[in-house]
């Protein structure tokens, strides 16, 4: 540590005081999937600082992972050193790759947390500093100041302040005219569409969907029962609730029937998957599915930056009125155009008609 | 035969004929709690009236008790005869109080390959749709029990080599059920705990046809062979000398078990316990003449999961609650006041 001058101090999204070298030029990503984040704060460059993590990205969130390899074949190669959440993290080999930084989601601590307090020690005796960001406990306040730490190490602090503006004035457009809005909360019901129509997927209270739904203006009829938690709702709790609106979350998913949306998703995949949801017994007493008020989203626009798209895109759908004029698809579009180094595709957002 | 024995044997019997009333009444009683329960809270009038006329009730209502409550109400007593049969059967069939087709690896194997068709999914079958799942879990429960005859009779099969088989079985399907946990991702890993846990919620009315069908295809094969089958429990051997192929009941017998544990594993999920107490339930009630104890075996597991459906519907309302843990929950504690409380052995 004789180079001073090119060492900072940050604090993580955990409250920790880590001492960094930047910018980092070699970096363990766990929840890979954060490839997203990391690319568009330092564009392609990323693809030769990674050089290790976890299989998040190629089995949770395949069609961006399809899009990275396509457009840098170099990540595929891109050694992984296991998951917290199954033990098979191996910290020796982390060490092996002598990283500048392992950045870590700080839901480790909520799902792996004496694995997690056992690996910090040994990276730390080993002397590699590691790094947590949040994009899940506080999802809309805490995604940018995740966006903003991660500039930092990077030493692209002035780019990520450019992204988390952007980021801003999209979500506080949104918030203001909600402000102003007296209309009625509509009931609004979200399923992660990922175990297919026979089985009801969770369903949130107020995290993660559910937290996004609520800060847009919807009525979760979630939230009563489930507090913070998430779990499957009972099909009739649904039909006696009665939703305004509906929202399934989709990716690309290996379950058979599961709601397909993402990079690598046509509308028509988005379609057929959907349709057979909305054919569920009962859904045609549902509010929601008689107004074609049954919307999709892209499952990892939650847990992610991407997050502000999907606030977006519930407050148009929650009043259409007020937000007439409002277009998340472009939202997506030109933040693609503007940060990320791969190219828009497939399909994100999706209503039922 | 003397007019006393004959007075003695009729009040017997009339004794068993009145445990079998009764708890037929019980099983009416606890439909009718279930289908009163749920989120929604509709009134009795409501219910009924949506029951004997459903075009007339509000469509909400109407898909409340026709599409949900009605299918999962009689689901949890059609799977529950059907687990009670397989489990008395297989009690007498492999003459071991601590046969089930859970503890013996049938619905661990069923489980697996429901597990397998998650982690599988769509992409690498072409075929595969939605029915994938359940038909996996029919199939591999088939083949443990075949595996499980098959390893038995190579040697010899005594029901002491058919229950170890069973139990390696067992194990051999939870690790390989561990080892698919551990290459899945945790959504996977989600999709499946519940779905071994058990779950009448995804019931409809062709899942229930087919159940009904396939139960009502079993009991009149169980029912030529009470004779037999009350011939078994004396022992291989005075069931040999009496006339009966034993060897040939266990393989009828195993195939049934299988049929029908695949069925509602296939339906509703691993839903253990019920196979292995209903049938000392029984025992207990109308002892081993197997002409009230399947009946009874089947009667008890009705019970029990039908008592089970309503409660899961109480614990956490409007949250779906896997069935299988309330089954161990309320049964273990009910099992063992039973077996405290019984004066003598009667295994």
């Amino acid at each position: 540590m004789d180079d001073q001058a090119k060492t900072i101090t940050v604090t993580d999204m955990e409250g920790r005081s880590v001492t960094v070298k930047v910018p980092v030029e070699r970096i363990v990503l766990m929840e890979s999937s954060k490839t997203h984040e990391l690319a568009a704060i330092d564009g392609a460059a990323i693809v030769d600082k990674i050089v290790g993590w976890d299989n998040d990205f190629k089995d949770n969130a395949g069609d961006g992972y399809v899009k990275f390899i396509e457009r840098y074949p170099k990540l595929a190669d891109v050694p992984n050193v296991g998951s917290l959440d199954d033990n098979t993290f191996s910290v020796e080999k982390v060490i092996a790759l002598n990283p500048d930084v392992v950045i870590m989601h700080n839901w480790e601590f909520m799902w792996s947390g004496d694995a997690t307090k056992e690996a910090l020690v040994k990276l730390e005796q080993a002397g590699i500093p590691v790094i947590f960001v949040d994009f899940y406990m506080e999802p809309m306040t805490n995604s940018t100041k995740s966006m903003l730490l991660l500039g930092q190490i990077l030493g692209k602090e002035q780019r990520a302040k450019d992204i988390v503006e952007f980021y801003n004035q999209h979500v506080e457009a949104v918030y203001s005219r909600l402000e102003t809005s007296d209309g009625l909360k509509p009931g609004v019901y979200i399923e992660t569409g990922y175990n297919g129509p026979e089985t009801y997927g969770i369903t949130e209270g107020d995290v993660g969907w559910g937290s996004i739904v609520k800060k847009a203006g919807g009525e979760n009829i979630a939230e009563p029962l489930l507090g913070n938690t998430s779990k499957a709702l009972s099909p009739e709790y649904l039909i006696n609730q009665n939703p305004d609106i509906i929202i399934l979350t989709g990716r690309n998913w290996s379950t058979p029937g599961s709601i397909r949306m993402g990079y690598t998703s046509t509308a028509a995949d988005t379609k057929d998957t959907m349709d057979a949801y909305i054919a569920r017994p009962g859904w045609n007493t549902i509010n929601a599915v008689n107004t074609h008020q049954v919307y999709g989203i892209y499952h990892g626009y939650c847990f992610s930056i991407y997050n502000f798209v999907a606030l977006e895109a519930f407050a148009k759908w929650f009043y259409p009125e007020e937000f007439k004029d409002l277009d998340p698809n472009t939202t997506i579009r030109e933040y693609h155009e503007k940060f990320m180094p791969i190219e828009y595709s497939g399909t994100f957002m999706y209503r039922n008609y | 035969m003397n007019v006393e024995v004959k007075t003695a044997y009729k009040e017997i019997t009339g004794r068993k004929h009145i445990s079998l009333l009764l708890i037929s009444a019980a099983i009416f009683l606890t439909f009718v709690i279930d289908i009163m329960t749920g989120p929604a809270s509709l009134s009795v009038s409501e219910v009924i009236s949506t029951i004997l006329f459903p075009a007339y009730s509000e469509p909400s209502v109407q898909v409340i008790v026709w599409t949900f409550r009605l299918p999962v109400a009689l689901m949890a007593i059609v799977i529950g005869i059907a687990l009670g049969l397989a489990g008395a059967n297989m009690q007498t069939i492999l003459d071991n109080p601590l046969a089930s087709p859970y503890t013996l690896g049938i619905s661990a194997a069923a489980g697996f390959g429901a597990a397998l068709a998650i982690v599988l999914g769509v992409g690498v079958l072409p075929f595969a749709d939605t029915l994938f799942v359940p038909v996996n879990a029919f199939v591999f429960s088939l083949i443990s029990c075949m595996a499980i005859y098959g390893i038995a009779r190579f040697k010899k099969a005594t029901s002491e080599t058919i229950v170890l088989t069973g139990i390696a079985v067992l194990f051999l399907f939870n690790s390989l059920l561990g080892l698919l946990e551990y290459k899945a991702n945790p959504e996977q890993v989600q999709a499946i705990v519940f779905w071994l846990f058990g779950s009448l919620t995804k019931t409809n009315w062709t899942t229930l046809r087919i159940t009904v069908g396939i139960v009502l295809v079993v009991i009149p094969l169980l029912a030529i062979d009470v004779w037999k089958l009350t011939a078994l429990r004396l022992g291989d051997d005075k069931a040999k000398s009496l006339g009966v192929d034993v060897e040939r009941m266990r393989i009828k017998g195993l195939i049934l078990i299988s049929v029908l544990t695949a069925t509602a594993v296939a339906f509703v999920g691993t839903i253990g316990f019920i196979g292995l107490v209903s049938p000392h339930i029984a025992r207990m009630l109308v002892g081993e003449d197997h002409r009230y104890f399947l009946p009874c075996s089947a009667l008890s597991g009705a019970f029990i999961l039908s008592t089970a459906s309503i409660l899961s519907k109480i614990v956490v309302p409007g949250i779906i609650f896997p069935i299988g843990i309330l089954t161990s929950l309320i049964g273990i504690p009910f099992f063992i006041w039973l077996l405290l409380s019984k004066k003598k052995g009667y295994w």
